[in-house]
């Protein structure tokens, strides 16, 4: 077999007979059909599984260069990161949370540090607002007050103060909405369903790897 | 003070620094935590194999055993380019099964259902604010979906280029309208980000509560 | 007007490094000083949080739920309180089994130590009442979920294999599901393609605040019977089944917060205006 014929054509078959599959048995209330369908998405769920180490393997990579190399400003803070994985790795394979080391770690570290990473983007959605928000044009104008007045609705003290803002933040969000929302998935789903007959038909490989002109 | 729960508390801290400026407490913390991501990655990623693909073949389903080369084939990427297209086949393996299962109903879910719900009598409700909200419902989609027409270059000076810029102008500030609403709502999100940090500072550390 | 004064006057003492700094502590006093002194404002039930808690209500005892939780620990702040005020009026129903699924990574170690340890199970036994299938990854999971779940799913969460109980026996395909409970960041697309299509499974759900304009499509269109609205959404929920939690006690904050969000977008704009204002009459 040629090498370009397993380097391309081969994925190209797998993504169309799989593809095709999926659908026969969906439409075609045939058992081996079914059965054959129920292994492929069986093997899809067990491929899947091996595909989370992708991102521990590429930290690995990057900072144990750093530690190996000794970047200056970079390789301790790496240190750390490869020791308290390791930490954490060793002791969840012990014994998952029965392990006090990894029960501590996910609890008292992991959780709170994400928790609080993700809470910075409060502040940062405030100083975007505070220079991005302006009433500059028709677009921003409307898109400014429709935001407070979404905002007026979700905040219990305004929403009881001002009570006009519930009945009309409802409307916004039941009419105008809804209709543009409607507007802009179905333009969406129709270039989805564009890109995944384009996969289909092999003119559209970018999901796979392939890039134009590559082998 | 509940001392138990005095390091999440410095991690907190350290955290929240990043907002005076950069600095290296707040850097400490971001690798152990990325660590400590990286740690648990790896124990649920070797309980999943073991739960998905080995128990199948202690089961006796031995076709499964091929799940291995081939899972282990997507690591191929880190090697050199005379291997590296291997990850080809998990890849196009996991896509050719998602758009086999996306194509058979998305039509269904996500065009007729809504075309159905979108497309509401426009007069004759009885109500003067329904009729009008069926009618701004189905402005506001035509006007969004016309301001999605990339492949239609109408001229600005003929009469319906002019109309056609004009709806793709209103389309836009329905769409500002949809993101303006979505924004409103995502402080919400925001917002719910950062009170539970403050409900642990001064709930559970604290304990002023 | 002297030079040096138009110079003084000219240049705004509100820089931007400045500016961050009041707003950062805006924000920590405005969230702080209602969770110590809370307000105590009567909290509106949304029209959708409502239709949630009537459509959960509807569920008789024998009926299978399934109850996805496919979110990590970024968003566990924002959707902890909510999925345990979900699960708990799960567990108060007498008779209703539940099937827990987490199609994420993260989700097994959030359910089993902070959000399993803060349910009372009400007496439900495990492999009888409720099962814990935990992390199977993918896209494919649910499809296989609703119509060949006992060819992929042979474990639980906790290593046992399936097979041993009685409530999984009692589930072969999606059709012998009554209700789909979803919490993701999304709009539960995946179980309308796979279950809802096929049986017409009633789903409802919660998301995060962002997808929650998205849901409403699918409110509106009767493919979704309820959605909870993040914190609160939970929040609402915590009353409706009176069972006060942290959703109900950040309440008061969610609205000091906006409250200064909708503040300084104003004073963003008054400080925009007299800017261009100035620099006009230069």
């Amino acid at each position: 077999m040629s090498k370009v014929w397993m380097r391309k054509s081969l994925p190209q078959l797998i993504i169309v007979v799989l593809a095709i599959w999926m659908i026969a048995e969906y439409f075609i209330a045939v058992k081996w059909i079914e059965n054959v369908g129920s292994i492929l998405r069986t093997f899809q769920t067990s491929v899947g599984a091996f595909a989370l180490g992708l991102g521990v393997v590429a930290t690995v990579y990057q900072h144990g260069g750093h530690v190996w190399r000794r970047t200056p400003g970079r390789w301790f803070y790496s240190g750390v990161l490869l020791t308290t994985m390791t930490v954490m790795a060793v002791s969840g394979l012990i014994g998952w949370l029965d392990q006090p080391i990894f029960a501590y770690l996910w609890n008292n570290v992991y959780i709170p540090s994400q928790q609080t990473v993700y809470s910075l983007l409060m502040f940062y959605i405030t100083y975007a607002s505070w220079r991005a928000l302006r009433i500059s044009s028709i677009p921003s104008t409307v898109f400014m007050i429709c935001a407070i007045i979404v905002m007026m609705m979700n905040a219990p003290l305004l929403q009881y103060y001002i009570p006009i803002s519930t009945p009309l933040a409802n409307w916004l969000f039941n009419i105008p909405n809804v209709g543009s929302s409607r507007g802009m998935a179905l333009a969406t789903i129709g270039g989805t369903i564009a890109v995944y007959l384009r996969t289909l038909l092999g003119r559209e490989l970018g999901m796979i790897g392939i890039t134009a002109g590559e082998e | 003070m509940n001392i138990e729960q005095l390091v999440p508390f410095i991690l907190t801290i350290c955290i929240w620094s990043l907002l005076y400026k950069e600095n290296p407490f707040y850097r400490l913390v971001e690798h152990m935590f990325i660590g400590t991501a990286m740690g648990y990655a790896i124990v649920i990623n070797i309980r999943n194999i073991n739960t998905v693909t080995v128990s199948q073949i202690i089961a006796g389903n031995y076709i499964y055993i091929l799940a291995f080369p081939l899972g282990l084939m997507v690591y191929s990427r880190f090697f050199p380019k005379s291997i590296r297209w291997l990850n080809r086949i998990p890849v196009s393996m996991a896509v050719g099964t998602s758009i086999g299962l996306s194509l058979r109903s998305t039509p269904d879910v996500y065009i007729f259902q809504q075309l159905k719900a979108q497309f509401l009598p426009l007069f004759g409700s009885g109500a003067a604010l329904t009729d009008f909200s069926n009618i701004m419902l189905f402005v506001s989609f035509l006007f969004t979906a016309v301001y999605f027409i990339y492949t239609v270059f109408p001229s600005k000076t003929s009469l319906a280029g002019r109309g056609f810029n004009t709806a793709m102008e209103i389309g836009k500030n329905m769409l500002m309208l949809q993101f303006g609403v979505q924004f409103g709502n995502t402080v919400v999100q925001r917002a719910a980000m950062l009170i539970p940090r403050m409900q642990f500072i001064l709930f559970d550390f604290l304990g002023l509560v | 007007m002297s030079e040096r004064l138009e110079t003084r006057v000219r240049k705004s003492w509100l820089t931007p490094e400045r500016a961050h700094y009041i707003i950062a502590i805006g924000i920590f006093i405005l969230a702080s000083v209602p969770l110590l002194t809370p307000f105590g404002l009567p909290l509106e039930i949304s029209e959708t949080t409502q239709a949630y808690y009537d459509t959960v209500e509807t569920l008789k005892p024998g009926d299978i739920v399934i109850y996805e939780w496919n979110m990590g620990s970024a968003q566990f702040g924002e959707m902890g309180a909510p999925a345990i005020v979900q699960l708990q009026q799960l567990f108060n129903k007498a008779g209703v089994r539940i099937i827990v699924f987490q199609p994420t990574s993260e989700a097994p170690g959030l359910f089993d130590a902070n959000i399993f340890p803060a349910l009372d199970l009400k007496g439900k036994v495990y492999g009888i009442d409720w099962i814990n299938l935990g992390f199977y990854p993918g896209g494919a999971v649910i499809a296989a979920l609703a119509t060949d779940p006992h060819q992929l799913f042979l474990k639980d969460h906790y290593g046992n294999a399936l097979s041993q109980y009685s409530l999984w026996n009692d589930y072969r395909t999606g059709a012998d599901c009554e209700m789909i409970i979803f919490n993701e960041v999304g709009h539960g697309g995946s179980y309308m393609t796979q279950f809802q299509i096929k049986w017409g499974t009633t789903i409802v759900g919660a998301t995060v605040a962002a997808q929650y304009a998205d849901c409403m499509l699918y409110y509106t269109s009767g493919q979704l019977k309820g959605v909870l609205n993040s914190l609160r959404g939970g929040a609402e929920l915590e009353k409706l089944t009176n069972n006060p939690g942290r959703g109900l006690s950040a309440m008061d904050a969610m609205s000091t917060l906006h409250l200064w969000l909708i503040l300084v977008v104003v004073a963003g704009n008054v400080q925009y205006f007299s800017k261009r204002r100035r620099e006009g009459k230069r």
